[in-house]
């Protein structure tokens, strides 16, 4: 089961959040901030798993340029390395897009429907 | 016109007399001239694809010289065959795409051009409410400028973009009139 998906600039902006439920958001953006502490110690790309809290699972990719990809599942939930890289990695080729996109200026926030396409199709493989 | 196949004449240019460039360069930087220009014109598309228009009329009124060069195409026998060239050898020679000529009027005069696979607009997601921001309005310009070098008066327009959510990218081009007086007695 996936939780939520966060994208965060590298000054620690919140350009993106998806959350599975609006009732566990506050919690989930607990733990994306939770999870900003963690990407601190990790170097660029495939972080793995970041941090487990509450059994919630977050996994971690960082970009080159700083930006940081959260993305969590229910730590109950049995999930091969693989799998979770290759759900960051669609993120971040999707991120990828977001930017190549000339009305998009970053730090703006993400509203795409095409990224938010893609969120829900790696949130629902999980489901 | 050349008794080669418009088809074949537009491979050949492409392969051989055409320097490359990267496609997402193209892409980007036209891109940030679109979204450059809707900030200085604070958002009026019209404005905005009344200038697009302008620079690819520009644009189309030097590009004529560097496809005749290039193609060797002659002068057309009807603007049907006007259509296939733009079509099957300028597109291609440019773009590396092939937009679909249909849609003709009774009359021959009005043809849609169908693009399938835009290469400027990659990456692109329009800003809400754009709805009248036609993002390719270049082409519409380009075409009319290099069509009235080679004495045809024409009216291009875009009717419909994926980019708006619409089911195909169609430009469609009308023929005013062909400016009879500007033939130069060399040609033919």
């Amino acid at each position: 089961m996936a939780e939520f998906v966060a994208v965060i600039s590298k000054s620690g902006e919140p350009l993106y959040f998806h959350s599975s439920s609006d009732t566990k958001r506050v919690r989930h953006e607990f733990l994306a901030l939770m999870a900003l502490d963690a990407f601190e110690a990790r170097d660029y790309g495939d972080c793995g798993l970041l941090l487990v809290h509450s059994n919630i699972a977050v996994y971690g990719f960082k970009t080159h340029t700083g930006v940081k990809i959260a993305f969590a599942i229910d730590a109950s939930t049995i999930a091969s390395p693989s799998d979770v890289s290759k759900s960051l990695k669609i993120l971040n080729r999707a991120y990828s897009g977001v930017s190549c996109n000339p009305f998009y200026v970053p730090p703006d926030k993400i509203h795409s429907a095409k990224f938010q396409g893609v969120v829900d199709s790696v949130m629902n493989y999980w489901n | 016109m050349t008794s080669k196949p418009l088809k074949a004449v537009g491979e050949e240019v492409w392969k051989t007399k055409i320097d490359k460039v990267n496609a997402e360069l193209v892409a980007l930087t036209y891109g940030s001239l679109v979204a450059q220009l809707c900030r200085d014109f604070e958002n009026n598309y019209d404005r905005v694809n009344e200038q697009l228009d302008k620079m690819g009329y520009n644009i189309g009124l030097r590009l004529i010289e560097d496809f005749l060069a290039r193609s060797g195409i002659g002068r057309c026998s009807s603007f049907k065959d006007t259509a296939e060239v733009i079509s099957k050898v300028g597109f291609k020679m440019f773009l590396n795409v092939v937009p679909r000529v249909s849609n003709w009027s009774a009359d021959g005069k009005t043809f849609s051009l169908y693009i399938d696979d835009n290469p400027l607009a990659d990456f692109v997601e329009l800003p809400p409410q754009s709805e009248n921001l036609w993002y390719s309005n270049i082409y519409c310009g380009v075409l009319r400028g290099a069509l009235e070098m080679t004495q045809m008066q024409v009216h291009a327009e875009f009717v419909s973009d994926v980019l708006q959510g619409h089911a195909a990218t169609e430009i469609k081009v009308q023929l005013l009139q062909i400016l009879k007086d500007e033939i130069p007695a060399a040609e033919e």
